[in-house]
């Protein structure tokens, strides 16, 4: 009998060019959020001031980030 | 007897939208500014000038650019306190926007400024672009937990988001708070800029705020590390209710 597989929920920031801490709280938020359900999210192809954004206030190390080759 | 020369005028105000010139001139007699003359040609003369407006945005737009050098936000129902950093900074070949937290909150201030700060002083798109996301933080900071007195602190889960935009809602009712003023300013220095926001609430410990951010580490408070990542230097000046951030 197999498991089924985590379930994941992606949000796709690739046209996302600016946000701010107030946003990043509520990302994490949703993040917890999203775990006691089960959950997690993947913030995907953040570009620019957004991944800028996300590396000084030490994003990576707190929620799953990924680069995504566009269809 | 000799007679002392008057003062050099160091900036004009003009009166724009929902602002009688006469109401203005009254208001700033005791000041270290005054209104136009008559006919007189201040463009011509280079002497900086802010555009006094009860309007918002649109007249905030038309104050931060020439040939404006800041935005004063006053009708005759508030107090006329231009600042001596206003002035310093208008004076300094730099912008200057004074206003409530009534019409600043909601307003893309940092945005606003920013642009119309890399026009002026012809800065570079990546510059503009670190002063934006700093002020962004700076300005929300004053508004919030300066002005507004607002903790950070419930902002742990969807729950406490929601009652801290209630608190939010409920301070920019209460009159006293909403008319606290923020003030943003962009002078040159040498290589670079320096940005200065101020705000009329308790102030805070730059460094003690710091610390505390990078312990606490998790889903609020991480304005001043962005600040503090982004610009070569941050300073914080009476007691917290004052930040300067120079960008080289």
């Amino acid at each position: 009998m197999s498991s089924s597989p985590a379930k994941r929920w992606e949000i796709d920031l690739t046209e996302l060019e600016f946000m701010d801490s107030a946003a990043l709280s509520m990302l994490l938020i949703a993040r917890d959020q999203a775990h006691t359900r089960g959950v997690e999210i993947v913030l995907t192809n953040p570009r620019g001031r957004v991944r800028q954004l996300f590396d000084l206030a030490d994003i990576p190390a707190m929620m799953a980030i990924e680069e995504r080759e566009r269809p | 007897m000799t007679l002392a020369a008057p003062p050099p005028t160091r900036a004009l105000l003009d009166a724009g939208r929902g602002v009688a010139a006469s109401a203005l001139a009254a208001a700033c007699s005791r000041l270290g500014v005054r209104v136009p003359d008559d006919g007189e040609d201040w463009r011509r003369r280079g002497v900086p000038c802010l555009l006094v407006s009860a309007d918002g945005e649109v007249e905030l737009d038309a104050g931060l650019k020439p040939p404006y050098s800041g935005y004063y936000e006053w009708h005759p129902g508030l107090p006329m306190a231009v600042s001596d950093a206003c002035i310093d900074a208008v004076s300094q070949g730099g912008l200057a926007v004074s206003m409530t937290t009534a019409r600043a909150y909601g307003l893309q201030l940092a945005a606003i400024f920013a642009g119309a700060l890399a026009w002026r002083l012809e800065l570079a798109e990546a510059m503009a672009a670190d002063i934006e996301m700093a002020l962004q933080e700076a300005v929300a900071n004053a508004l919030v937990h300066g002005n507004l007195g607002i903790s950070s602190e419930p902002r742990g889960d969807a729950a406490g988001f929601r009652a801290y935009c209630a608190t939010i809602d409920d301070r920019l009712a209460d009159p006293l708070l909403a008319a606290r003023r923020v003030e943003v300013f962009g002078v040159p220095v040498p290589g670079g800029v320096k940005v200065t926001v101020t705000d009329e609430g308790l102030g805070f410990e730059l460094n003690r705020e710091l610390a505390r951010e990078a312990l606490v580490g998790e889903k609020w408070g991480r304005g001043l590390r962005i600040i503090s990542g982004l610009a070569r230097r941050v300073e914080t000046l009476d007691g917290g209710r004052r930040v300067e951030m120079t960008f080289v």
